[in-house]
């Protein structure tokens, strides 16, 4: 008797279980084609995502969509495990600075010959710039999905305060250089006398806007055929010209680019009207929509000394080569990267991006604004003199090179601190060193 | 018993932690054999190949990050280690003291540790603010002028010890506290009549009485502050200039950032080997220092 409760316990334990996982595994039978997608986003990114997402089913009705959306922080980890175990999704978003380590592990589908079998893709109609971010070796391997560009998002109220130009008017005459944007940056910035702290600064920036820097002084980080340049004099003097902006003249908190989740807990903050200018990707704008208590708008990069210089970049889409649809599936990753999804994406209702299909450049549903931002034409400035990050397969091997020297340079221990000739020597030696040692690999 | 109702009995036994058994084989040991083999090749998630002792080899040579990741762990649990042992005493014994409210106390100094580790990395992150933080503005009405905790080579690792001591109020102090309860009245009054005082009854009676407890938090905490993540990760992500680069973010780097996993397995069985060595020089020297109470009989 005993027995027999102990057996019918156990099974009574162990059979729910079984059913239920037995339920998740068990293919859908309700006739139609199952497409697993992935993103990151904020709340509000997400509504036009599903939006898209939701059209492409209205056209395919015979394919519907099921979409996982991951914070942008734990996105990586979660997408590691998938593809290390074969289960990713079939059409998924991934992350700029990780697509060449990953392409050359051979993770993803190749599309040349998708798109040379398919009359309806044109590859002529997608910007430059967009579309090399995608290759690797000479293939395709993605297709850009949230293309953006570096922007300065500034606050009209403190700008009207100092009696500084608008930068915008100031953008338009080709006035709008880094000196104009230092002295806006200076007359904004108002500093406690008593603690010597600020209670507004006139700029936040972080690391990514080293790169624009460097550029609008003729330098660079390292080039396509990958010398790492950082050490000439154009990098140098870009090098310098960032140190200065927080040792010289306290224009700038300390950028916090070191760190994860916790750098964002910014002691100035833009929405809360402290930070005269932020330097953001154009996806910023639809969490700004949100303030209330002064008028803001978009301005490009300044223009440096070598001329102007626009960080842009995107994030990919990507086809997993193990789809069990592979046809449904490059059909998906077509239209969420079509000029149908971005007049979703980077339209007045979202502002996430800013296309990259060229005849998209030119649309109503783009150029019109009914809510700020309202200077368009700063997101279209962005692909002149475009350039990317040097992102490459050994992109992580040497950021932390590139960390370790920024924080020397950007330390406020003037024991510790280097110049910035000390630090582009010294973080170019260490780089070609790491790059080095990634080759053994 | 007949050995048939032995043998019997076993299978049942067996039966029913099989789930248990079956968890621990295919979560824990069967990754752990796996990580041994793999630290021995050359991994990336795609493929692998055996390299043999390169992993070792260059762990021991050519990465300076391991040993300064090394160093600031163990810094970081020699100062912490202690410092939290002896906050988690003092706590125990002014809590095991008659005082009024003192299940109340009790569970006010427990409830930090009940918070998640990633939002105490963030609320830490506001406490230690530079130009916001609770901490600076209260030093601010002692005249200091703002410091840069997380931002400063010098002021980072000692702002993570800083937080370690938030949890002094945990189990480290209900283990205290218990072994407190357990010492008998007797040699408390034993002493009294021998005319020790408070501060010599503490050093002779319950000293030697909580050296087991001393030791297994001891132990625990070593191998707990040798183990540090996610306040790193998440505050510093190791910086300024690596001065909070603990092994296990080094570790994570390696492996989750330049996809090096072969090499972090490597890191990982170090690790484990120097745990183990520590924890057996404690056991070698527990013998010592460490009082057990003999049973009677």
């Amino acid at each position: 008797m005993r027995r027999i409760t102990t057996i019918g316990l156990c099974v009574l334990l162990v059979f729910p279980l079984a059913l239920y996982a037995w339920l998740q595994t068990a293919p859908r039978n309700d006739g139609k084609i199952h497409l697993r997608y992935m993103a990151w986003g904020t709340p509000e990114q997400q509504v036009g995502e599903l939006s898209v997402l939701r059209m492409f089913e209205q056209k395919h009705p015979n394919i519907s969509i099921d979409c996982t959306f991951t914070p942008g922080g734990g996105y990586m980890q979660k997408l590691q495990l998938m593809l290390a175990s074969r289960t990713e999704p079939d059409v998924y978003r991934f992350m700029e600075s990780t697509f060449p380590q990953y392409a050359s592990l051979g993770y993803f589908q190749q599309l040349d010959e998708l798109i040379a079998h398919d009359p309806s893709y044109h590859l002529s109609d997608i910007v430059p710039p967009a579309l090399k971010q995608m290759e690797f070796e000479g293939h395709l391997y993605g297709l850009n999905g949230i293309f953006s560009a570096r922007m300065v998002y500034y606050n009209k109220k403190l700008f009207a305060a100092a009696g500084l130009p608008d930068p915008h008017d100031l953008f338009l005459r080709g006035q709008w250089d880094l000196s104009h944007f230092l002295a806006a940056a200076r007359a904004i910035t108002v500093i406690n006398p008593n603690n010597g702290l600020a209670s507004q600064v006139g700029l936040m920036i972080d690391g990514d806007d080293l790169y624009w820097i460097i550029w609008c002084f003729g330098g660079d980080m390292i080039t396509a055929d990958g010398k790492v340049v950082i050490d000439q004099p154009g990098s140098i003097q870009g090098m310098q010209y960032y140190a200065d902006l927080l040792h010289k003249y306290h224009v700038i908190p300390k950028p916090t680019f070191v760190g994860t989740a916790a750098a964002e807990v910014a002691s100035y903050n833009f929405e809360a009207g402290n930070v005269g200018m932020m330097t953001e990707y154009v996806g910023a704008a639809t969490r700004f929509r949100d303030i209330r208590s002064f008028e803001w708008d978009v301005v490009p990069t300044p223009i440096g000394p070598a001329g102007p210089a626009n960080l842009v970049g995107g994030n990919g889409t990507i086809l997993s080569p193990h789809s069990a649809h592979p046809a449904e599936a490059w059909e998906l990753l077509k239209f969420v990267t079509s000029p149908e999804a971005e007049r979703v994406f980077c339209g007045d209702a979202n502002r996430r991006c800013i296309p990259t299909h060229i005849s998209e450049l030119s649309d109503p549903a783009f150029l019109n604004a009914t809510q700020p931002p309202f200077h368009i034409d700063a997101y279209l400035a962005a692909y002149h003199n475009a350039r990317m990050m040097p992102v490459t397969a050994k992109w992580n091997n040497w950021r932390e090179d590139y960390t370790r020297w920024m924080d020397r340079m950007m330390t406020e221990d003037f024991t510790r601190q280097v110049s910035a000739q000390a630090c582009a020597k010294g973080m170019a030696q260490d780089i070609r060193k790491s790059l080095a040692r990634g080759e053994d690999d | 018993m007949k050995r048939s109702d032995a043998r019997h009995g076993a299978v049942w036994g067996y039966l029913l932690i099989s789930p248990w058994l079956i968890g621990l084989m295919v979560f824990t040991a069967g990754p752990m054999i796996a990580s041994l083999w793999l630290s021995f090749c050359h991994y990336n998630l795609v493929e692998y190949h055996f390299i043999g002792l390169k992993n070792y080899q260059h762990l021991l040579r050519s990465d300076p990050l391991f040993w300064k990741s090394l160093t600031v762990t163990a810094t970081y649990t020699l100062i912490s280690v202690p410092l939290g042992l002896t906050g988690s005493l003092l706590l125990a014994l002014l809590l095991d003291q008659k005082l009024l409210g003192r299940g109340l106390l009790r569970a006010m100094f427990y409830i930090p540790t009940l918070v998640p580790a990633v939002a105490s990395a963030f609320l830490w992150t506001y406490l230690l603010n530079k130009y916001y933080g609770l901490l600076n503005a209260l030093l601010s009405h002692f005249g200091c002028r703002p410091i840069d905790w997380l931002g400063n080579t010098r002021t980072a690792l000692p702002s993570f010890v800083l937080m370690s001591l938030w949890g002094i109020g945990g189990g480290r102090m209900i283990i205290f506290l218990a072994g407190l309860q357990e010492i008998p009245n007797s040699l408390y009054e034993a002493a009294a009549i021998d005319g020790a005082s408070h501060l010599r009854r503490f050093r002779h009676v319950t000293l030697p009485m909580l050296t087991p407890m001393i030791f297994f938090n001891m132990m625990l905490g070593i191998i707990g502050a040798f183990q540090i993540f996610t306040q790193g990760y998440l505050m510093t992500g190791g910086g300024p200039e690596d001065s909070t680069l603990f092994y296990a973010l080094h570790l994570f780097s390696v492996s989750f950032g330049q996809l090096n996993m072969g090499y972090g397995c490597a890191l990982a069985w170090v690790l484990f080997l120097i745990l183990l060595v520590v924890t057996a020089i404690q056991f070698a020297t527990a013998r010592k220092w460490v009082h057990y109470e003999e049973s009677p009989g």
